[in-house]
């Protein structure tokens, strides 16, 4: 009898071709995710206020050239031989005077500043630096310093001052019988009495730099207010002893 | 007899070639979905990660005044209403159109406080806007009641980081928790919070983002009339907008 020959099929070539889709399967999903992850996966930057990128630095960074000041020039030199510049302010309870080389100040009521104010730097319109040494006639607890940004008309201004007993500085705003402070620290450059405090300011448009004895100690900005604007001048902030102040630099950018 | 076996040419199968067309199609499927999937994200990041300018204005006051008269707004344009520093220590400054108070190291807080804005009545409500430039675990808040001459006021106080939030009294020299911690919604860095305050004779509502959260009764409240911002810490800017207040007779 005869019987039906048994078929054998050989799959060989048909495994090999679905191992290699299977391999392509395998291939493409890697590639998504590889892609996936290197396009998408990554982490963002961080969020971040967009509003404070704006603001000024936390480190105050000066912007007056202390060391060549190159494009400011001179404007006043004041080594109070005399009073060409009529220091003075124009109420009682204050004393000015142009003495030995020095300028005093006194306040003659207490709990009443001194202001002496000079009348005849005319600076203008631009921005601009000034420094003197100041120091007091006795060890006080009050404070001292640079007036500025004064208008006459508003009876505003603004009044850098230290204190020399706590080693703090303060900038405050005094507009008619209110004082506003806005900054305040303490500084390890205050020097204690009877040493000689250097004290600057730089006034550029609606940003005011504060130096201590050469270095800056902090920055401040009030938008729409202009500070070159105004006279200046020096403020004993109480009765009880003379500030004496000397050698005034004035400097211009000329702008 | 002998088993004849037959051995068939090997040849592909068409249903071979339609698996394999299929798994390719498959794979660019997956391919196109991871895209498009990537790309939905990637969208999303960029959508959650918005700033306080995305903030609407002007706002619509928590709780509006029966006479609309009686509310004052603070843009922060310039220091009109003189705003100045409590306590003499920190920096305030006013910076494109907002309030930017910081503290100093060596001090615990510092309050900024106005000359000027100030409800004039003792029923009142004030909401402002408070941000941060950093991410920072530190509180921030409104102080209202403040009283110059005694040095007395209320601190409504928020920590965004940990979604909290109290309130306490400031009696001269002691602190009086009145609303202990309590969990409350707050928005993440960089997103404004905007904090509100009721105040009616010692009964108190504490509102964030327009949400009341809380409500305190005094029976020994403080009058005084100026409001203000706190920062707990230094390390960080607390940047504040549009400060509201309106007064009820």
């Amino acid at each position: 009898m005869d019987e039906t020959p048994k078929k054998y099929f050989d799959y060989t070539i048909e495994v090999f071709v679905g191992a290699g889709y299977i391999f392509l399967l395998c291939i493409s999903y890697m590639l998504c995710i590889v892609i996936y992850y290197l396009s998408f996966f990554q982490e963002g930057p961080a969020p971040t206020n967009v509003f404070a990128a704006s603001l000024p630095p936390t480190t105050p960074t000066p912007h007056f050239p202390l060391g060549d000041r190159q494009g400011y020039e001179k404007l006043i030199s004041d080594n109070f031989i005399d009073d060409r510049y009529q220091w003075g302010y124009q109420d009682d309870t204050s004393k000015t005077e142009v003495e030995n080389g020095k300028l005093l100040i006194q306040s003659l009521k207490e709990n009443t500043i001194a202001v002496a104010e000079c009348q005849l730097c005319a600076i203008g319109d631009q921005s601009y630096f000034i420094q003197a040494d100041l120091s007091t006639s006795l060890a006080t607890d009050q404070g001292f310093g640079i007036v500025f940004n004064r208008l006459k008309t508003q009876n505003s201004f603004f009044f850098f001052e230290i204190n020399t007993e706590a080693r703090k500085y303060y900038l405050y705003h005094h507009v008619s019988d209110n004082w506003s402070l806005r900054t305040s620290r303490d500084s390890n450059l205050i020097k204690s009495f009877p040493s000689i405090n250097t004290l600057g300011i730089f006034v550029n448009g609606n940003d005011v730099e504060l130096y201590i004895n050469g270095e800056i100690v902090d920055s401040y900005t009030e938008s729409v207010r202009s500070f070159q604007l105004g006279g200046f001048g020096f403020c004993a902030g109480n009765s009880g002893f003379k500030l004496i102040v000397d050698n005034l630099i004035i400097k211009t950018s000329g702008k | 007899m002998n088993d004849q076996i037959t051995k068939e040419t090997p040849k592909l199968r068409p249903i071979t070639f339609l698996a394999g067309a299929c798994l390719v199609l498959l794979c660019f499927l997956v391919f196109d979905v991871t895209i498009i999937a990537g790309y939905k994200e990637n969208e999303f990041r960029k959508s959650s990660t918005s700033t306080p300018t995305t903030f609407p204005t002007p706002h619509i006051l928590v709780q509006e005044p029966a006479d609309k008269s009686n509310a004052i707004y603070e843009d922060f344009s310039s220091n009109k209403n003189d705003w100045g520093l409590y306590y003499p220590y920190g920096k305030l400054q006013i910076i494109n159109g907002k309030l930017i108070l910081q503290s100093n190291p060596d001090y615990p807080f510092t309050i900024g406080i106005s000359n000027k804005f100030n409800p004039r009545r003792p029923k009142y409500y004030l909401q402002a806007d408070f941000s941060t430039d950093t991410d920072s675990m530190s509180s921030f808040g409104l102080i209202f009641a403040i009283s110059k001459s005694v040095n007395t006021f209320y601190l409504f106080e928020v920590w965004p980081r940990s979604a909290s939030f109290h309130l306490m009294k400031f009696d001269s020299a002691n602190w009086d928790e009145l609303i202990p911690h309590s969990k409350a919604e707050l928005r993440p860095y960089p997103q404004p919070n905007m904090l509100g305050v009721h105040f009616d004779n010692g009964n108190i509502q504490l509102y964030i983002n327009g949400d009341l959260v809380s409500t305190f009764s005094d029976i020994n409240p403080l009058q005084s009339k100026d409001v203000g911002i706190f920062t707990s810490t230094s390390g960080y800017r607390l940047i504040v907008d549009n400060f509201f207040i309106y007064y009820e007779k």
